[in-house]
């Protein structure tokens, strides 16, 4: 692996609600390299979005986030002050987001966001009208001129995603954090936009983390997948390693789920149980309640990350293979 | 632009029908009071043959529906009638073009007041919310929406006026004679209607400020990168405008109870204090004609709210 564009030790992040002290993203590494896709994967509440938005300090106010460090090609964005980091903002570090049709100004047009995206990247609107037409043929839509005219609640939430995408790629950031970008979609939209993502893949250098639930959506685009539980990344490899081997029983339930999905079984398998209360989580691994192998040992102490660095795991059972 | 025209013919022909159903209120309502009001304008003691004159010249002979009707025709052509009592009977509508001007300016001063301090507090409270300057400014707006206009008068007066003798306590130049000394002598009057206003203005802005800085399209410019100014300016404030104009018209409809009240504590010769004599004075059609003309600026005032919300919101469509 080359030298890692984002390089992340020991994310923490916790909330403050009602007095209590919730830690959501409970000791996160990861590492992207350009042009890599790294997929995020886990369920509803494992802190996935937390992750993203931690990362690009835009977690709500009510957060505490730290880090052993949090690193872009080498510098720790943790000593940046806030004005420094909205610099990096939108220069190295984008995100895509969940549901597009809210991410617009409801008072402006298309044409001055994007206009608005090319002052941002050259300091000046010169050239603006052409770099917008340029940037929404980029992701798929033939009548540029049509949809720059439109106001944000005329756009499907399709062409809103695409037009999201069109001005992050604009911005030709180091790192993009695309989070679940097309959950919001029906599915026929949500195939589109991701087949837009796998054809941006080969011609931008830019490092992805591609945050989603659906791990055929991560098989069919990461080049890595982290699998997230709880808080924590529980197993992170290769994406063909981790879907024909995998080795936390989360994941092995995740990829048995897509499996089930893909072949339309009739019966589909599910992970019983539920997420921790992380207000109060239990001892030991914090998958040991719904675990089918566990052991005695895992629930009394949390097991570290084993395996290569290429594919670690968090999982006693690993040491058994 | 046909639609917008379209839009306004709309407007205006159900603003005629409202005055309409509004004018057949008020002159029933007027009818229904006891009293004649020639013996009440003439004295006990009128002869027949006067009684009878004052009635012709009034139309006051004719049956009730006969006399609404002429004067509803009579309004269509601009004319409000004659005033039972001032001068000898003379046409209202001149009376009413003389004072127009004075109330439009007192209200229309009194809403740029509201509007400014509103604009401030209210940004500021929500710039540094939970902080001591927004506890003050709020708890100010909380004391301003219950102070009375006529007692914030009184006080402004005995502040202002009598103690620091900032401003004239009493009277007013209008401003077809001189604007500046409108803008002067009306400041005192206009603060005192604008205080209640201007404190509702600002805890609406303030809590529209606060959901809007809330929303998701906030969180996506930041991480456009975009600067903390600019998401202000053009995200936050620019949508938070749309509820806080809204809100704008619907105060409009007090402003003008307000207006009717300070005027007389002022002795400003406006509509209000028209409207207000002619009531004591039993000059029906007087009374009539200036609660016609209060709906119309009201039916006005909303139109022109709805036309700057469609301005502000590209949601909304005539």
């Amino acid at each position: 692996m080359t030298e890692a564009v984002l390089e992340v030790r020991d994310l923490r992040t916790r909330f403050a609600i009602h007095g209590a002290s919730i830690e959501v993203v409970r000791g996160v590494d990861l590492a992207v390299a350009p042009g890599e896709v790294l997929g995020l994967i886990g369920e509803s509440g494992s802190g996935k979005t937390v992750t993203g938005l931690s990362i690009l300090r835009l977690a709500p106010e009510n957060a505490r986030v730290s880090a052993r460090s949090i690193a872009v090609q080498g510098q720790d964005l943790q000593a940046l002050s806030d004005a420094a980091f909205d610099e990096l903002r939108g220069r190295r570090l984008a995100m895509i987001f969940q549901n597009p049709v809210g991410a617009f100004n409801p008072a402006k047009r298309v044409d001055w966001h994007l206009r608005q995206v090319v002052i941002r990247r050259q300091g000046q609107d010169a050239g603006w009208a052409e770099a917008a037409r340029a940037a929404l043929i980029g992701v798929g839509i033939p009548h540029p001129d049509r949809v720059l005219r439109l106001y944000p609640h005329q756009l499907s939430g399709g062409m809103a995603q695409r037009i999201l995408i069109a001005m992050v790629l604009a911005l030709e950031p180091d790192l993009i954090v695309a989070d679940e970008p097309t959950t919001n979609l029906d599915n026929i939209v949500e195939r589109q936009i991701l087949a837009l993502f796998r054809r941006l893949q080969g011609r931008l250098s830019a490092a992805f983390i591609f945050i989603t639930h659906d791990m055929s959506i991560a098989a069919a685009l990461c080049d890595r997948i982290a699998v997230m539980y709880a808080g924590r990344i529980v197993e992170v490899g290769p994406t063909a390693e981790v879907f024909a081997r995998p080795r936390h029983p989360y994941t092995k339930g995740l990829v048995a789920t897509a499996l089930a999905l893909k072949h339309k079984a009739e019966r589909l398998k599910e992970i019983a149980g539920e997420l921790p209360n992380l207000a109060a989580p239990p001892p030991g691994c914090l998958f040991a309640p719904r675990c089918a192998e566990v052991m005695a040992r895992c629930r009394g102490e949390e097991p570290p990350a084993l395996g290569p660095a290429s594919h670690r795991v968090r999982c006693f059972r690993v040491e058994d293979a | 632009m046909p639609r917008a025209a379209l839009y306004i013919a709309g407007r205006l022909a159900g603003a005629l029908a409202t005055i309409a159903v509004g004018a057949l209120v008020v002159f029933f309502v007027m009818r229904a009071a006891s009293g004649d009001p020639a013996l009440a304008v003439l004295g006990e003691n009128a002869t027949p043959e006067a009684v009878a004159a004052f009635r012709a010249k009034h139309h006051l002979d004719a049956p009730l529906v006969a006399q609404f009707l002429i004067w509803l025709a009579g309004m269509l052509r601009g004319d409000f009638g004659l005033s039972l009592t001032i001068a000898g009977g003379i046409p209202i509508a001149q009376l009413m073009a003389a004072r127009l001007p004075i109330t439009a300016f007192v209200g229309l001063y009194a809403v740029v007041i509201a509007v400014l301090i509103s604009l401030i507090m209210g940004t500021i409270a929500a710039l540094r919310r939970g902080r001591a300057v927004d506890t003050v400014a709020t708890s100010v707006a909380v004391l301003g929406i219950s102070m009375p206009d006529f007692w914030l008068s009184y006080v402004l007066v005995f502040a202002l006026a009598l103690g620091w003798k900032l401003f004239p306590a009493y009277g007013f130049t209008s401003p077809v004679d001189s604007l500046a000394g409108a803008l002067y002598s009306g400041f005192l009057p206009a603060l005192a209607i604008a205080a209640p206003m201007a404190a509702v203005f600002a805890r609406m802005l303030r809590t529209s400020l606060l959901e809007t800085a809330s929303r998701e399209y906030v969180v996506v410019a930041r991480s456009l990168g975009f600067s903390k100014p600019f998401i202000f300016r053009q995200y936050v404030f620019r949508n938070a405008l749309i509820p806080y104009v809204t809100v704008i018209g619907l105060q409009i409809r007090y402003l003008l109870g307000g207006v009717v009240v300070i005027e007389r504590i002022f002795g400003i010769q406006g509509l209000g204090s028209l409207a207000v004599d002619a009531a004591f004075a039993r000059d029906y059609p007087t009374v009539q004609a200036c609660t016609v003309v209060f709906l119309g600026i009201v039916l006005l005032v909303n139109v022109v709210v709805d036309l700057v919300c469609v301005a502000l919101d590209p949601r909304r469509t005539l």
